[in-house]
């Protein structure tokens, strides 16, 4: 991207000079910028006039992890079903899309309160991403004895090669296939783990954490799709695969109370180069500090973790609980033959820690959040848009050129910025 | 005190305890293994073969020598202690199913055979005179064992 029309404006509000005056947090945002230049604050709250805002180091020699996987999408929604196999209870808890995350504590509490029905003092969880480990610190929770079976601990899982964001309806089914009654189990299971990630703030090490996120467009950002798109005939229906955005369970007005709203505001307020910025708020987890403290939460209520891969149910028939939790993720479309199950292929790319950077972006077709353990970029792959990205595609071979590609995007947006010595 | 992590071992014990008539034909196979992937199940012609088809196949992701990476298990090691208990027809099956992740059921099955053979080798299983075939029958009657088995112990007693 060159330098044109739309820096103009900006070249007004150039931190000439920044790094001297103020390191790397003085990109400004305060209504007088270093230099004497201002930002156009006018019609803004006191409150509401946007932070410093410090630079991301945006550069394809930053990326230190590339990380791929699939996100268990399933077309019916999570499977919560229970089954008997042998003389054991097998109650399911997989399928969470892109949503896992979001969703967690409110599934396992879901699955948790099914394997409490039959009074165990023992309870067996498969599968130790953020969906099992949930489910087992629950069942502890609920008075149980819990020994995790997982042939990979957290950090290896597929969980956490994920965005890592509150997502609650991302992916997490399609409407028609869901039937009209998901969306009371969705709001009670979003709800459910708000309350508990409350619980989780403010902690060392921030485990959840709020950020501001600012919604860049050189162009007047479209309105949201409210209906389907006419010019595509087919569906999952007539052809097994979504076609188009408009199938995916949108859920997200029932809890508008929780977050606040997107506020716009106005060109020059923010010392981004580009129109139109809005900005809202978004809870995100790091997962280093708070993988450590789930893990460190198991471990202190008794919990003991097994090494093992399951080769075909029956097995689970055979552990010496006789109540599981089955928490496979992707691996259930497999192993459980589950033909609902879809694979949808996510890539994030890592850039070093900027401590400093408090804030997200999304920008040409890129998202970062700042991170604990990175600023989490992820981009917009292909033509797809939406949910319709990586729908059906199982490669999880990371790419190098989708990462810098969407690195790219952002160094250019601040290559807009003009040069500090102008 | 007990390890915080224990690694479950004899994956298949618990599928001989079912009984056979809860099992599929696979896991009833096993409790009729008359082999072991230490008898000679391959030759080393074969898993030649399969060193080709793994390096076209399978190390895009699994790495060149089997060696996995952050993500993606090894096909060594840990492998052996994942797979014990089992027999060979559970793994073509998962291979010949599931894999490559991103073309599952594109492998023809004699070329699963042949990267079968290819894994037994590269995890030092002995070669023998006769080729490993892609029939689950066959398969099926092969336990996969972590450690040579005593000539006279039957499944059930090296299982434990």
């Amino acid at each position: 991207m060159t330098e044109g029309k739309s820096t103009r404006l900006n070249r007004r509000l150039l931190l000439k000079g920044s790094l001297a005056l103020g390191g790397l947090a003085g990109l400004g945002g305060c209504a007088t910028m270093p230099g004497g230049q201002r930002l156009n604050t006018a019609g803004l709250d006191y409150e509401d006039i946007p932070p410093k805002l410090a630079p991301i180091r945006a550069h394809p020699d930053r990326i230190f992890d590339i990380r791929c996987c699939i996100r268990p999408f399933r077309v019916n929604g999570p499977n919560l079903d229970t089954e008997t196999i042998g003389d054991a209870l097998i109650v399911h808890n997989y399928g969470h899309g892109g949503s896992g995350w979001s969703l967690s504590w409110g599934s396992a509490n879901v699955a948790v309160q099914k394997a409490m029905s039959v009074s165990p003092k023992e309870i067996a969880v498969v599968g130790c991403g953020i969906i099992g480990l949930t489910a087992a610190i629950t069942a502890q929770r609920a008075g149980a004895a819990v020994t995790i079976y997982a042939r990979d601990l957290l950090e290896r899982t597929r969980s956490v090669r994920a965005n890592g964001s509150w997502t609650p309806d991302s992916r997490v089914c399609l409407t028609e296939q869901a039937g009209p009654k998901f969306g009371d189990l969705w709001e009670q299971m979003a709800r459910f783990s708000y309350k508990t990630y409350k619980s989780y703030l403010g902690l060392p090490g921030r485990p959840i954490d709020f950020q501001d996120q600012y919604r860049l467009s050189d162009t007047p950002p479209r309105p949201r799709e409210e209906g389907p798109d006419p010019n595509i005939k087919g569906s999952y229906a007539t052809t097994g695969l979504p076609q188009q955005n408009f199938e995916f369970g949108d859920y997200s007005d029932r809890i508008r109370d929780l977050t606040p709203r997107p506020q716009q505001l106005p060109e020059g307020a923010t010392p981004f180069p580009v129109k139109y910025v809005s900005r809202s708020e978004i809870m995100f987890f790091n997962f280093g500090s708070y993988g450590h403290l789930l893990l460190s939460e198991f471990y202190g209520a008794g919990g003991k973790i097994v090494v093992r891969e399951f080769h075909k149910p029956s097995e689970l028939g055979g552990l010496k609980e006789k109540v599981v939790i089955n928490c496979p993720g992707y691996a259930a479309k497999d192993m459980w033959k589950d033909k609902y199950m879809i694979p949808v292929r996510g890539q994030i790319a890592w850039l070093i820690p900027q401590p400093e950077v408090n804030y997200g972006l999304s920008y040409g077709g890129a998202n970062t959040l700042s991170k604990s353990d990175g600023i989490m970029l992820q981009a917009q792959p292909g033509p797809a848009k939406g949910d319709m990205v990586g729908v059906n595609d199982a490669n999880e071979i990371p790419s190098r050129k989708e990462a810098e590609d969407g690195v790219r995007a952002i160094e250019a947006l601040y290559k807009r910025f003009p040069a500090q010595s102008a | 005190m007990s390890p915080i992590i224990t690694r479950s071992l004899f994956a298949g014990l618990a599928a001989i305890a079912l009984g056979a008539g809860l099992l599929p034909p696979s896991a009833r196979a096993q409790a009729t293994t008359s082999q072991s992937i230490w008898d000679g199940v391959y030759t080393d012609a074969q898993a030649a073969r399969g060193a080709g088809q793994y390096g076209q196949h399978c190390a895009v992701c699994h790495g060149p020598a089997a060696e996995g990476s952050f993500v993606v298990p090894p096909l060594t090691g840990e492998f052996i202690a994942d797979w014990t208990g089992t027999n060979l027809a559970d793994l073509y099956d998962k291979i010949q199913t599931t894999m490559p992740l991103n073309a599952p059921g594109t492998l023809r099955p004699a070329n699963t055979a042949d990267i079968l053979a290819y894994l037994l080798k590269v995890n030092n299983f002995p070669a023998g005179q006769k080729e490993l075939g892609a029939a689950l029958a066959e398969l099926g009657a092969i336990s996969f064992d972590a450690t040579r088995p005593k000539p006279a112990a039957s499944s059930r007693e090296r299982a434990r």
